[in-house]
């Protein structure tokens, strides 16, 4: 007797319909999977004869072949083994055949016959309403997780047992509970806590209404990783289809839990040690990297000059494009990564530069400093803040500005600019083009002259001429002016990164 | 026969440099008085040991021709007392240990008297102020229309050739204890080569040679010798920068220290020497009036942006900037209006300092 149940592999993060296919007839009693399963999917084979046995179902003694087509996709995890269980109790006539009929399964199985969540679930229930399946049974825990695609009836089942009665058409679905609209909201710290830094607040305020990288400079235990951490409760909430994707991104690498939709923008701080297929994805199935589970969120990368170059230079592409490509023998996977980026440095290698009664470095080691700083990666920040220590007055303050106060500014300004391209694909500022900048009346004259002054001057290159208009474009959109004027241009410029000191 | 130093002065010069081990040898911590004016049979006589006659054989066998022709073909020019391709400076007459040949890669003009030079040296192991304060006075004296001269070591000699660099005249000289066409240290070699294309890189070893222990002392001679004032700029006890400086008085050249920290072993060698009787140089400005020139006038600013000037010149622009209040916005925008000018410009740590006025 041949049985088909659907289930779904991961690729990358993709969804892939997979059909378990499984016959039982007579012969030598045996149990065996076919179709490029790694060891997990081998290991099923054990999990499923005791998960039927321990749930007092029958575990045929006759010859199994179980078929997991397409047989050209390699296939990992656990997450087949209750379609394996499902279609082997149609097989065996304990569930009735038809029952499987446009019902995909997706879970692992636990020997005493309960059934696990797995990861990517959101991921398999896209894939379950893009292939037209109108039931998608899944681990209970992990029902709210499924639920969360719409026009697809998700159930949550416990074990083995609830999912025969339930294919039987002895129970009915129970729908998923739990929360799945979006909180309005930031969570995560409030930007109050600062104490001072008035300048690095203004510039964490403009790198979010401009999605604009940023630098932060400044002495050891001044609190630049604590404004970075203020950054993705500045940004916009996310749009539902946007929560959709960090939550799908989150199931796929096993940081989520399973009851709702991811409301707060990711904020991913790697360690300096981390490895190129660390930051950006790799593996031999390739996993999303810090990058990628950073997508529509922010990266944090601390103590820039720490990281090795080469973990530096593979994060340039993915910043470009938006999105990174992982090749391995195989497999071929693509991780979105839009991210904005904020990192985090001393300004010498001592810390203390600028302060020259504690700056100890020496020109060896300033050099040394700025060269592992310099290369291509510093093209793509747009903006440079320096923290210093705060003042006693400063400590001693009232609580400052919030988030809540500096978000409203910001979304004043993302809606400008959403105004103002929302058909020409470009997202926010950091990605419009010159000729974007300069159609339409945008930059004023003055505004202008003074750009071409500051290259002139030598002060800006050409990469650096169009940050500075950037930057200077959401400045003014800051201030809801429709036309860029010279202040705004002034007030990049006193933002912008140094020309590379070590190349003279 | 085409330009150059003479052919007796250049084998003199040959055999400096085919003893320079031996000298090495011969004084391995001082410096080798008197020895470097010596006839070249003295010499060979004086530190030749078992080699002397081998070194006399070369000596006779030189080849002054085909030097002068390496030397030229790498656009090196060269001088002695008798001839040479430029005029040979006014000063080896009266020094008391002028250098037998000068060999300069660039400008050979600078070399002349015409105009005052300033040496401005100091310790390599230099911080943020040393070096920040040397580029300044580099451009003060550039900018006053003197030459700077330097050693074009790493720290405060560095600074000093980037300051002058910073102008629009860009003179200075560098001289260097080994060839000309050796820069040294490596990690120099970009500022080796922008000094040699403004400025002029002079040294009195032939090219290709490298440098001994002794090459350091010798070279502080001719910069103490050149100079018609040494500034100091951050040393310690043990710096070379003090036998600039004992060469310079030796040569009745005045001397000038640059005030440091007290509890900074950076600028005890200074201190030491403004404790002496060194003039202290107590303010930027004051370097071009010491050796009778007036200071390049600063181009006008304007009314508006004096106050930001101020704050940048007291040093206090960085931490004013960091408060980012609304003081803060109005001064960061006249700081980038007076970064447009060239007349300050932003550096580590988050401060703007003056460029000098040189723009």
């Amino acid at each position: 007797m041949l049985a088909r149940c659907s289930t779904f592999a991961l690729d990358g993060l993709e969804p892939v319909s997979v059909s378990v296919e499984l016959d039982v007839r007579p012969g030598l009693p045996g149990f065996s999977i076919v179709g490029l399963g790694d060891a997990a999917v081998r290991e099923s084979r054990e999990r499923v004869r005791a998960a039927l046995l321990n749930s007092g179902f029958e575990f045929p003694l006759k010859r199994i072949v179980a078929n997991l087509a397409p047989a050209s996709l390699r296939k990992a995890g656990p997450g087949f083994d209750a379609a394996l269980a499902a279609a082997l109790l149609a097989a065996s006539e304990q569930v009735p055949l038809l029952s499987l009929e446009g019902t995909a399964v997706f879970g692992e199985i636990s020997l005493g016959g309960e059934i696990r969540g797995c990861r990517g679930t959101l991921a398999a229930a896209e894939g379950a309403r893009a292939a037209g399946i109108q039931r998608f049974l899944v681990a209970e825990e992990r029902a709210c997780e499924a639920g969360l695609v719409e026009g697809l009836a998700v159930g949550g089942v416990r074990d083995l047992r609830e999912l025969a009665s339930l294919l039987a058409g002895r129970t009915g679905m129970r729908p998923p509970r739990g929360r799945v609209s979006l909180p309005v909201e930031p969570g995560g710290p409030d930007l109050a806590d600062v104490k001072g830094q008035g300048a690095a607040v203004e510039a964490l305020t403009i790198a979010a209404a401009g999605g604009h990288n940023l630098l932060i400079e400044g002495p050891p235990g001044v609190g630049k990783t604590m404004l970075a951490r203020r950054l993705p409760g500045l940004l916009p909430p996310l749009r539902r289809d946007e929560a959709l994707a960090v939550t799908r991104i989150q199931s796929v690498a096993g940081l989520h839990s399973g009851d709702a939709l991811v409301s707060s923008r990711p904020f991913r701080a790697p360690h300096h040690t981390i490895s190129p297929a660390g930051l950006v994805g790799g593996g031999s199935v390739p996993t999303p990297g810090e990058v990628t589970l950073a997508h529509l969120g922010v990266l944090f990368l601390d103590e820039l000059s720490e990281f090795p170059r080469h973990c530096l230079d593979s994060l340039r592409q993915p910043l470009e494009d938006g999105f990174v490509t992982v090749v391995r023998r195989g497999f071929t996977a693509v991780f979105p990564s839009q991210v904005t980026v904020v990192a985090a440095t001393n300004p010498c290698p001592c810390g203390h530069a600028g302060d020259s009664s504690r700056c100890k470095c020496d020109q060896r080691a300033l050099d040394s400093h700025s060269r592992r700083l310099s290369g291509p990666l510093l093209d793509r920040f747009d903006l440079l803040v320096t923290t210093g220590q705060p003042t006693r007055s400063d400590l001693e303050a009232g609580p400052s500005l919030t988030t809540v106060e500096a978000r409203r500014r910001v979304l004043v300004a993302r809606e400008m600019q959403l105004a103002r391209w929302g058909e020409t694909g470009v997202s926010s500022n950091h990605m419009a083009s010159e000729s974007d900048l300069r159609a339409g009346g945008l930059f004023g004259d003055e505004a202008v002259r003074v750009v071409g002054d500051a290259y002139d001057r030598g002060l800006i290159g050409p990469r650096g001429r169009v940050r500075v208009m950037r930057v200077a474009r959401t400045i003014a959109d800051l201030e809801q002016q429709q036309e860029t004027a010279e202040e705004h241009v002034l007030a990049a410029l006193s933002m912008r990164l140094r020309a590379n000191e070590a190349s003279r | 026969m085409s330009g150059g130093a003479c052919d007796r002065c250049l084998a003199c010069s040959a055999t400096l440099a085919a003893v320079g081990g031996h000298l090495q040898l011969t004084a391995p911590r001082s410096r080798p008085k008197r020895l470097l004016s010596l006839e070249p049979e003295a010499l060979i006589g004086a530190v030749g040991g078992e080699r002397t006659a081998t070194l006399v054989e070369r000596l006779r066998r030189f080849d002054a021709g085909r030097q002068r022709s390496l030397i030229t073909r790498a656009g090196i020019a060269s001088a002695c007392r008798h001839r040479g391709d430029f005029e040979w400076p006014e000063y080896t007459s009266v020094d008391p240990e002028p250098p037998w040949v000068l060999y300069a890669l660039g400008d050979p003009g600078l070399l002349a008297a015409v105009r005052p030079a300033v040496a401005v040296v100091g310790a390599r192991k230099a911080d943020s102020y040393g070096r920040e304060t040397a580029r300044l006075i580099g451009r003060e004296v550039t900018g006053a229309g003197a030459v700077v001269v330097s050693g074009l070591a790493l720290g405060i000699d560095a600074s000093a050739h980037i300051g002058a660099l910073d102008t629009d005249a860009g003179r200075t000289v560098a001289v260097v204890g080994g060839g000309v066409d050796r820069p040294y240290p490596r990690s120099n070699s970009t500022l080796h080569r922008r000094i040699s294309e403004r400025g002029c890189i002079v040294s009195e070893m032939p090219p290709g040679t490298g440098v001994w222990r002794w090459s350091f002392p010798a070279r502080n001679r001719l910069i103490a010798a050149m100079s018609r004032l040494v500034v100091v700029v951050q040393a310690d006890l043990g710096s070379g920068s003090l036998h600039t400086a004992e060469a310079a008085l030796a040569r009745g050249v005045p001397v000038a220290g640059v005030p440091g920290r007290i509890d900074s072993p950076l600028s005890s060698g200074v201190n030491h020497l403004i404790a002496d009787g060194a003039v202290v140089i107590g303010a930027p400005g004051v370097v071009p009036g010491l050796v009778g020139l007036a200071a390049a006038e600063r181009p006008s600013v304007p009314e508006e942006l004096k106050e930001a000037l101020d704050l940048v010149i007291e040093g206090r622009s960085g931490d004013l900037i960091e408060r980012g209040d609304d003081d803060a916005a109005r001064l960061a925008l006249d700081l980038a209006r007076l970064e447009l000018q060239g007349l300050v410009e932003r550096v580590a740590g988050g401060r703007w300092v003056l460029t000098g006025g040189a723009g």
